[in-house]
């Protein structure tokens, strides 16, 4: 009997319960998606609760100000918070056709979020063998991050920022970048502490290991423990805001002429010109 | 995934998908050269697996619609405290068998002996063990389980009450960070050196 690798060398492989080819579909939908997207911009941070949904939210909303046409996917699937903060939470998917239509926020932005399959504050919940979900999950996790970039009619954008979950400095990649290979980059949201030279230089480690390009810091609550110590290149700081927390709270965006609105508006054209 | 037939030194074939036991697919597959038949039978894990994959086994009449994966996976809203994992059978056991939906050819034992031959050997297969390994490992507070010392507490008291939410977020995303589910005064010390 031949051994198997001579036995593959000489017999053609038919792809006949057409799974290879479902897969090839599946990618392809997602790059004509792509297509129409002129910059997909990562907003990235070491850790949960220093202000990565904050930022890109508010981010997504200056740049939208500007007229231009700027959408927002919530990538964390475990901790959704892009719907509230934008005012959103009632908004709920059952879509039935090819293509689901983005939620519309303020000034106009394009938003998808886990949050608009899950009844709200409840977490979600997959159907499966729990106690064998580090054999599945990551791959459901992977299929749904796909479908949010392939069946969501995103339309022409701008700009698509992607709230990416926590955990920049983890030990895998994160799955959504399979299907973006050519993001623009990522924004590193930080917060101010004596350690930020060594996180900033982690995440700059870790994005080269990607092949993601930093676009830039931001470094939020700078104000918040004292003294700053943010990294000269540094985007923009975002201090604590009571103005801010309350409009992330109620989802009403701040006034424009309101001073964080105002730090957000510099951020995004410190981004613009970065991407151009 | 496919087989070769090392007699006839071919691929065989996929045929058919089924469910010869509840969280387990039966996928069969033959042979044209010498007319063998094999299912491959899986267990939950890896019928999640396959399921994953977004894909129907055999091709698709319509193009997938949208969010398909994610809907079919997502848990329905049952009140039942029945429902989901509990009824999920460990993988180390033997899975229940079912008969067979459909008659196969004489030449092949069929599903139902199939699997109950799997249960004899399901024990020992490999990719379970590998399984049961890796939960072992996988075992860490999940997210939002922080503790907090009662020392730990006090000292969060001293931060002023208006950032206190803020700074206990990001102290608990600290101790999620090192894989520790309870904030106590070493910890507090190192948020101190952090962020002051
Ligand atoms: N600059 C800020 N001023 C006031 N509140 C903020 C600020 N940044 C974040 N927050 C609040 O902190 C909390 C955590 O922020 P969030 O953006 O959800 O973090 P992440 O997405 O990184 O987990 C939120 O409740 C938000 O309202
Ligand atoms: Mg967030
Ligand atoms: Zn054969």
């Amino acid at each position: 009997m031949s051994d198997l690798r001579t036995i593959l060398d000489r017999i053609d492989f038919t792809d006949d319960a057409l799974v290879q080819k479902q897969l090839a579909d599946q990618h392809s939908r997602v790059r004509e998606r792509l297509a129409q997207i002129q910059n997909i911009v990562l907003g990235m941070s070491g850790k949960g609760g220093g202000g990565k949904s904050t930022v890109t939210a508010n981010l997504g909303m200056a740049l939208a100000r500007t007229g231009l046409k700027v959408g927002i996917l919530d990538a964390d699937l475990n901790g959704p918070s892009i719907p509230h903060m934008l005012g959103l939470q009632d908004q709920n998917w059952r879509p039935n056709g090819q293509q689901v239509e983005p939620a519309i926020g303020p000034s106009g932005l394009r938003v998808a979020s886990m949050g608009f399959f899950l009844d709200q504050d409840q977490p979600v919940r997959w159907d499966g063998p729990t106690h064998l979900s580090h054999v599945w999950l990551g791959m459901l996790e992977s299929g749904t991050l796909r479908e949010f970039l392939g069946d969501v009619h995103w339309g022409q954008l701008d700009v698509l920022l992607v709230d990416m979950p926590p955990g920049a400095a983890a030990d895998k990649p994160p799955a959504i970048l399979q299907f973006i290979p050519d993001a623009a980059g990522a924004v590193f949201v930080t917060t101010p502490s004596k350690v930020t030279v060594s996180v900033v230089r982690r995440s700059v480690a870790y994005a080269n290991d990607l092949g993601l390009r930093i676009l830039g810091l931001v470094e939020n609550f700078a104000d918040l423990f004292g003294e700053s110590n943010a990294a000269d290149d540094c985007l923009q700081k975002i201090p604590y805001d009571p103005d801010l927390a309350r409009s992330l709270d109620t989802g009403e965006p701040l006034p424009a002429n309101h001073p964080a609105a105002a730090m957000f508006d510099n951020l995004a054209a410190k981004l613009m010109e970065t991407l151009r | 995934m496919k087989f070769v037939c090392r007699t006839c030194e071919r691929f065989m074939n996929y045929q058919d998908i089924e469910l010869p036991a509840e969280q387990s697919l039966g996928i069969t597959f033959s042979c044209d050269g010498c007319n063998a038949s094999f299912s491959m039978v899986t267990n939950a894990g890896e019928t999640q697996m396959v399921k994953a994959l977004g894909v129907t086994l055999g091709g698709r009449e319509a193009p997938a619609s949208a969010f398909e994966l994610t809907q079919g996976a997502l848990k329905q809203d049952e009140p039942s405290a029945a429902n989901g994992s509990a009824t999920s059978p460990p993988v180390n056991q033997p899975m229940q068998s079912a008969p067979a939906p459909h008659p196969t050819p004489a030449q092949t034992p069929d599903a139902a002996s199939l699997a109950e031959g799997m249960q004899a050997s399901m024990g020992k297969c490999p990719f379970a063990n590998r399984m049961a390994v890796d939960t072992a490992r996988q075992e860490r507070p999940a997210d939002g389980t922080v503790q907090w010392s009662d020392g730990a507490l006090r000292r969060l008291q001293n931060v002023p009450g208006e950032i206190r939410p803020i700074a206990r977020q990001l102290i608990e995303g600290m101790a999620r960070d090192k894989g520790t589910a309870v904030v106590d005064d070493s910890l507090m010390d190192e948020a101190r050196d952090t962020f002051m």
